[in-house]
């Protein structure tokens, strides 16, 4: 280990002071360096500056001695220097004349934005945002048709893969979150109705619950914390690999490539884990209804049956497509804009989950009305 | 002078693959040693190895006289190596002026705003415009990307620079203008530097030379590494763009 800088100030002399610089002025001194110099005070107006005791210096020393170069001229100090090697002088030199210009520190420093032009930029931002998700909505359906016109054109390896990769491999997580809410409807259903006697349309409460509405909604927000997420990290690193550009170069077409298989395999995933979902959560609420209100399993389905129309189901199986599309939507789209570095994956998959979970809650919310209006 | 790095019957597998099989390194201070070989030979797992980034199966590798496996888990050792990697890993979420300023900070303790100042004296060694200054690495070209990694290498006076092949993807003035940096901050600094590289060009400022071949490393300056009748050395020396290059290099 290098041995510590050490700094004495000597005012015995009458009208010069000196400073003795010992020892390694290195970085791992650093803090010691800083505090020694910064300590120094003098009252004399010559100031001899002696390094005989100087071990070794690299930058961050060089630095330091540089400062107090300056600070003892800013005070109108008499210098000399005295018992320094010559390429110390000039690395100590060239630091003490060596400065940051401004116009660094500011291009550095974050611009301030008046509230105003906050909002403009703002405003124009989402519109170009929503201009670009339109743009890019017409492109898939318009790809989707290609597709359909030219069937040779559907990649259908990707798209088996795409339908393993977000279906099959999703039946694990999607049951147990499926069995945990038909568990905890029941609980809890039981324990509201029970007061009134009427803990038998717990079941009811089950059914048309999980069927017309949480089992599409909670296969969706699975979908997309898992597939939606991926498909903008995968597409996100391809495109800063520059394999998007290698595709378009070779003239395949990143959308017929990237895109339609991954849109088409979650839309048709999406209604059997759907159907999947309503199954685990009645069996778990089954489960939960027999051990609580002492129902057997005939008659946990006999009043199952007669709790909802076919209706009900269909409506909750029509939703997870319409959810597909827009999770697989925002998933590509987000994936497709990113650009510079790993941070812009972060950014973007984050962005995807948030917009995908945000436009399922407003597609359902959607679909609510539209029912009702409907009568359905 | 003393051995920076020494490296005894290095042995190192990847997944059932031997790279390397009883392969000697010796690195001396104050010295650029040039690593070659041909692609796939183990040349950036060799580097790995000595960073500690990659286990080895057996044999030692000292770095200033001490077992690589302390110094490279040492905060205080680790301050004192500094690495160019091939592709530049610059932060991609600061910008140039910050990612000279992370050793500083991180490492050195240094407080941010002589950090700053600092990382600005830095980037002008190594050449860097001051426009530089606030980008970010996504907006870089690739010579302005190395030379910030560069500087980033440098930013705590390391005594050792690893340079995995710094001049890959340059133009030749650029890759030129590279080389007198290394040679200019050899001199300056007394860096000790190792680098892995391709170019003929780098490796005629290097002092000593290491060719792996067949899992172990030639070790010699150019002139006697050429001389050796190995055929992969004397394919690789003359061949055509080698003899162009070479000529080039003794006519200058």
């Amino acid at each position: 280990m290098s041995t510590a800088p050490k700094i004495t100030l000597d005012e015995t002399t009458p009208d010069t002071a000196s400073i003795f610089f010992e020892g390694a002025f290195e970085v791992m001194h650093w803090a010691s360096l800083k505090a020694q110099i910064e300590t120094i005070i003098i009252k004399h107006k010559k100031v001899t500056l002696d390094f005989k005791g100087l071990l070794s210096l690299d930058t961050f020393g060089a630095w330091q001695l540089a400062y107090l170069w300056r600070s003892l001229e800013k005070n109108q100090k008499k210098i000399s220097l005295i018992n320094c090697s010559p390429d110390d002088l000039t690395f100590i030199k060239e630091l003490k004349n060596f400065d940051i210009p401004e116009a660094i520190i500011l291009s550095l420093e974050k611009k301030q934005i008046s509230p105003i032009e906050l909002l403009g930029k703002g405003a124009l931002t989402a519109m170009g945002k929503f201009h670009r998700i339109i743009a890019f909505l017409g492109e898939v359906i318009l790809a989707i048709g290609s597709c359909v016109r030219y069937p040779s054109s559907f990649r259908v390896k990707s798209f088996i893969k795409y339908l393993d990769q977000t279906g099959v491999k999703a039946i694990p997580i999607i049951g147990l979150v499926a069995l945990l809410i038909g568990v905890v409807l029941v609980y809890q259903g039981v324990s509201q109705l029970e007061r009134f006697g009427a803990e038998i349309f717990t079941v009811n409460l089950l059914a048309i619950s999980v069927l017309r509405e949480l089992g599409t909604l909670l296969t969706a927000i699975v979908v997309a914390g898992r597939s939606g997420s991926a498909f903008t990290a995968q597409i996100g690193f391809m495109k800063l690999n520059q394999e998007l550009d290698a595709m378009k170069v070779l003239g395949l077409e990143p959308m017929q490539l990237l895109v339609v298989p991954r849109v088409l395999a979650l839309m048709i995933v999406m209604p059997l884990l759907t159907v999947f979902c309503d199954l685990v959560a009645l069996s778990g609420g089954a489960l939960m209804s027999m051990q609580l209100i002492d129902l057997s399993f005939s008659q946990f389905i006999s009043q199952l049956q007669s709790s909802f129309q076919p209706s009900t189901f269909w409506v909750g199986i029509f939703k997870a497509p319409v959810f597909a599309f827009a999770i697989a939507l925002i998933g590509c789209y987000e994936g497709l804009q990113v650009s510079g570095g790993a941070e812009s994956v972060g950014r973007r998959t984050t962005r995807s989950v948030v917009r995908s979970i945000f436009m399922v809650i407003v597609l359902n919310a959607f679909f609510s009305v539209v029912f009702s209006i409907l009568k359905i | 002078m003393t051995n920076i790095i020494d490296i005894k019957d290095l042995h190192t597998n990847i997944g059932g693959n031997v790279i390397h099989k009883a392969l000697n390194m010796v690195v001396k201070q104050g010295e650029i040693f040039g690593i070659v070989g041909g692609s796939g030979s183990g040349k950036t797992v060799l580097l790995n190895a000595i960073l500690g980034l990659r286990p080895h199966q057996g044999g030692t590798i000292d770095l200033f006289g001490i077992d690589s496996d302390i110094v490279t888990r040492s905060f205080e050792h680790k301050k004192r190596m500094g690495i160019l990697f091939q592709s530049g890993a610059l932060f991609s979420s600061l910008n140039v002026l910050q990612n000279i300023c992370v050793p500083m900070i991180e490492q050195g303790g240094i407080s941010p705003e002589c950090a700053h100042d600092l990382a600005y004296y830095k980037m002008k060694i190594v050449g860097l415009p001051d426009v530089a200054a606030p980008k970010l690495p996504e907006e870089l070209s690739g010579g302005m990307i190395k030379r910030a990694a560069f500087a980033r290498a440098l930013a705590l006076d390391a005594d050792l620079i690893f340079l995995d092949e710094p001049t890959s993807g340059l133009d030749p003035i650029s890759a030129e203008k590279f080389d007198q940096l290394i040679l200019k901050l050899k001199k300056n600094l007394g860096l000790t530097v190792v680098m892995i590289t391709h170019d003929l060009g780098s490796l005629s400022i290097c002092d000593h030379i290491g060719v792996i071949i067949d899992k172990k490393m030639i070790t010699g300056t150019l002139d006697e590494v050429r001389k050796n009748p190995h055929p992969w050395i004397q394919e690789y020396f003359a061949g055509a763009r080698s003899q162009a290059m070479l000529g080039a290099i003794a006519e200058t």
